[in-house]
């Protein structure tokens, strides 16, 4: 049972559709881990159809019926329910759904600045989402970033100043300057979504900044 | 209002419910006919009140419109409500238009609800959402109004609640109260829930 929840606003944020890509995908990974903010994201839902329902309408053109109709002739076959089966990744680790349809199974861990890890395309630039491995007892590079920082623990866990988290937890970092520890026992596993571009601090973490510069734009060409 | 219990008045819930379900099983036109009649224009005027264009915003009520005819077989009313589901599809396409999630190789009404509609919810969760709905109308009317007004620009206008902050000139943690207070009016959390 996760101990850190997204905050009322995050959560209304996102079944409102409001949030990034990046974003919506951290909260939505949290959501299915989560059966108290799975139903609260229904309610929310809920809350979104009586507005729709208690709506003043608006006319339609009057061959609106008959266009929709001619669409529907020449759309595509109906779309089937989409089932997510969890992914497992050959480190014990479980990416729950939609997090599993981001990520090959056979995808392979690749290691830089001093972390494992697998990075996830995002259909823009404004995030950069990956998958991170952190040996026990290792700290993350101390960074800084413009906006919000959204790290889910998918296995093992970290601690951030005071608090701790765990699996299933979620993690939001506004602007600051942090390093977390991995615990002391297991390899700690989480999805890290960040507001572009990241920043590291420190004497050589800032000599791989034009670095990192350099692979965000190959990974948006890559993208694009 | 809509929804007694038991009632599958015109216009009520369960009569959506039930055209939604023709739709699915045989593709029936008329069903289709009744939901457009129903749902295209509050689809129309909920886009509107986002200050887009009544041009713009009705081909995304017709966009919204065909995705009801193409995903009715994912529609389960145990699962929510008939105008729930409705929402949850054009709040995708608005999100698959605004952002420009699509990618070319996925078509695009699967890849928004894959990332949006997530793993089915338990059935506890489920018979309560359904049930909250038909509740809901009538609590948000009672809802003060500087509470009400944060979730429709959340809603209609499909804003963050930093936008809305930042629109309202509001400090962030006076926006983020007025939300968990009216979340908790609704009973859509609970207190002491975070």
């Amino acid at each position: 049972m996760a101990a850190h929840h997204p905050e009322h606003a995050l959560l209304l944020d996102f079944a409102a559709g409001g949030l990034a890509e990046g974003p919506s995908l951290a909260v939505a990974a949290h959501v299915a881990l989560c059966p108290q903010c799975t139903q609260a994201v229904a309610r929310l839902e809920a809350l979104g159809g009586a507005l729709l329902a208690g709506i003043e309408p608006a006319a339609m053109s009057s061959d609106g019926l008959d266009l929709c109709l001619d669409r529907i002739a020449a759309a595509k076959q109906p779309v089937r329910p989409v089932t997510g089966a969890p992914v497992h990744l050959h480190v014990g680790a479980v990416l729950p759904f939609p997090l599993s349809r981001y990520v090959d199974g056979a995808a392979k861990w690749r290691v830089s600045w001093g972390v494992e890890e697998i990075p996830i395309q995002l259909g823009g630039p404004s995030h950069r989402a990956s998958l991170l491995r952190i040996r026990a007892g290792r700290a993350m590079p101390r960074h800084t970033h413009i906006g919000t920082e959204f790290t889910l623990v998918l296995a093992g866990g970290f601690t951030d100043g005071q608090r701790h988290y765990g699996p299933g937890d979620l993690a939001v970092a506004s602007v600051e300057r942090h390093a977390p520890v991995a615990d002391a026992e297991g390899m700690c596993v989480c999805l890290a979504v960040l507001e572009a571009p990241v920043r590291l601090v420190g004497p050589f973490a800032r000599l791989l900044n034009p670095l990192l510069q350099w692979r965000d734009r190959n990974l948006h060409r890559a993208s694009a | 209002m809509q929804g007694e219990p038991g009632a599958a008045r015109p216009e009520g819930d369960d009569w959506l419910a039930g055209l939604i379900e023709a739709v699915a099983r045989t593709g029936d036109r008329i069903a289709f006919a009744e939901l457009y009649r129903h749902f295209a224009p509050r689809l129309k005027s909920f886009v509107m009140r986002a200050g887009t264009s009544a041009e713009q915003a009705e081909e995304l009520a017709q966009e919204a419109m065909v995705s009801v005819w193409r995903r009715a077989s994912t529609f389960d009313r145990g699962r929510a409500a008939a105008s729930t589901w409705v929402f949850t599809i054009v709040r995708n396409k608005r999100i698959d238009s605004l952002r420009r999630l699509k990618r070319p190789q996925i078509d695009s009404d699967e890849y928004v609800a894959t990332l949006m509609d997530g793993a089915p919810p338990d059935a506890d969760t489920v018979a309560i959402a359904g049930e909250w709905q038909r509740r809901l109308a009538g609590s948000i009317e009672a809802l003060p109004s500087e509470q009400r007004q944060v979730l429709e620009k959340a809603f209609y206008e499909d804003k963050t609640h930093s936008d809305i902050a930042g629109e309202l000139r509001l400090p962030l943690g006076t926006v983020k109260s007025r939300i968990r207070l009216a979340l908790q009016r609704l009973r859509i959390v609970l207190e002491g829930e975070e």
